[in-house]
């Protein structure tokens, strides 16, 4: 019988205050092979970069792992935020790992993010 | 929106290879070992796909590679147009041997500035410096005055003296002197006109000759030699005279001495003596007072009147006391043809009286 994983698309961060970082939940994708997530923004010059970062440390049992390694992924270029409004698409394929952040490094300016994410699995 | 995926897409290819005599080669470059490099052969072809064979002559012939490029930076491309240099401008950057003569920016810019400021300059033009060249005289040199630049001399100018001049000083002085001379001249015309004056008198004036002259000389010279009493001895001589006339006395008058042979001298033996002269004393007491004598007295009567209570005692030219002098009684009087001061003494008691009666000679 086919079989398929999803996640439907859910905010995991619903409005950062881009004044500061901003790290998403994390999600679970022990048994899904894509992501994808939708970022958007809108501020006053916000300035930064967008992390996505992985782990394979069980972050759900914080007392076994107080100290989860996250690890960002490489996505070969900078994933800059810059301008007053704007949006970035990421489509991450093949995910091997097991728990999945987004992770937004300020650097200057004040806004408001938004980050919603969904996932599936490849296969039927 | 931009997209980014994950895992990022890599290109992948297998290496190029290429013949090189008939081997098959691999196409790399090899930044270490540069002699290992072996590029990727290129071939220029015609429109119909021949192969050209090509010059790097730059045009010199036919065949000769023309490379158009573009000159630009990250900004755009090279600014060739003419106008005010910008940041797209090409700079020429000049061999560190080129000859020190050349002149830095600094120079340049410095030069250009200077430029710049003398263009500002109001400079005269020709038209102007030939107008005012024309309002010269034609030449240097002394000229008429129709020929000559009209100048007015500062209000504070001050010209030397020339060398020999006289100077203020010395013409002020000239002038005082020169008044005085005026002033003088005036009183030597008046004076001359008086001289003259007194001149036309005195021609009229009968003046000594030079034979009267020369007698009167003469009889001066005799004259001279006379031995004339001179004032000190005629001085002496009066001094050995009276006073003044009249009769004095005898200290005071010329000692004379009557001719052995005089002839008698009539006396009137009645010519008296004037008694106008008398003196009274009546607060006589044992102090001595005195009667002075009167000028030209030669006696005197003096009495004590029978009033008196005491005898009183009288000397003359000396004083009188009780022991010195003429004792004389109240009521008693006596006479005396001597003159001189008389002294008078009360033998005692006061308020004595002595009446004298002078006989003086008229």
């Amino acid at each position: 019988m086919a079989k398929k994983n999803a996640i439907e698309p859910f905010a995991v961060i619903a409005a950062g205050d881009m004044s500061g970082d901003i790290t998403s939940a994390f999600t679970d994708i022990r048994y899904l092979d894509n992501v994808a997530y939708t970022v958007s923004w809108d501020g006053t010059s916000p300035a930064g970069e967008i992390l996505v970062d992985v782990t394979m440390d069980d972050v759900q049992n914080s007392a076994q792992n107080p100290s989860p390694l996250w690890t960002p992924l490489d996505f070969g270029t900078t994933i800059s935020v810059s301008g007053n409004t704007g949006n970035h698409i990421l489509n991450l394929t093949q995910l091997g790992f097991a728990f999945i952040r987004l992770r937004y490094d300020r650097t200057s300016g004040t806004g408001t993010m938004r980050v919603k994410i969904e996932s599936k699995s490849v296969g039927s | 929106m931009a997209q980014f995926t994950w895992p990022p897409i890599q290109t992948t290819s297998g290496p190029i290879q290429i013949l090189v005599d008939g081997n098959p080669t691999t196409i790399q470059t090899d930044t270490g070992t540069p002699a290992n490099t072996v590029p990727m052969p290129v071939a220029l072809v015609s429109g119909g796909g021949v192969p050209l064979d090509v010059a790097n002559d730059y045009g010199a012939s036919a065949n000769a590679i023309r490379t158009a490029a573009q000159i630009g930076n990250a900004t755009g491309a090279a600014d060739f147009d003419d106008g005010v240099i910008g940041a797209q401008t090409l700079r020429v950057g000049i061999a560190s041997d080129q000859l020190a003569t050349l002149a830095t920016e600094a120079t340049a810019a410095a030069i250009l500035a200077d430029t710049t400021a003398l263009a500002a300059v109001d400079f005269a033009t020709e038209a102007t410096l030939a107008a005012a060249s024309a309002k010269l005289p034609a030449t240097l040199g002394q000229k008429t005055g129709a020929n000559s630049l009209a100048v007015v001399l500062a209000s504070d100018t001050v010209l030397p003296n020339p060398t020999g001049a006289a100077t203020l000083a010395e013409q002020q002085a000239q002038t005082a002197l020169l008044t005085t001379i005026d002033a003088d001249t005036g009183s030597i015309a008046t004076s001359t006109a008086s001289t003259v004056t007194e001149l036309q008198t005195l021609n009229s004036v009968d003046f000594a000759t030079e034979t009267t002259s020369a007698a009167i000389l003469a009889d001066t010279n005799a004259l001279a030699a006379v031995d004339y009493a001179t004032e000190t001895t005629l001085a002496a001589a009066s001094a050995k005279l009276p006073a003044t006339l009249g009769q004095k006395a005898m200290a005071a008058s010329l000692a004379v001495v009557l001719a052995s042979d005089q002839s008698a001298i009539p006396v009137d033996v009645n010519a008296a003596p004037s008694t106008a002269t008398f003196d009274q004393i009546t607060n006589l007491t044992t102090v001595a007072q005195t009667f002075t004598a009167p000028a030209n007295a030669v006696g005197f009567k003096i009495q004590a009147p029978s009033t008196n209570t005491q005898n009183i005692v009288w000397r003359v030219n000396g004083t009188a006391t009780a022991t010195a002098g003429i004792l004389m009684e109240p009521g008693r009087s006596e006479d005396f043809d001597a003159a001189g001061n008389i002294s008078v003494y009360a033998v005692s008691g006061s308020n004595q009286v002595v009446t004298v009666q002078w006989k003086v000679r008229p």
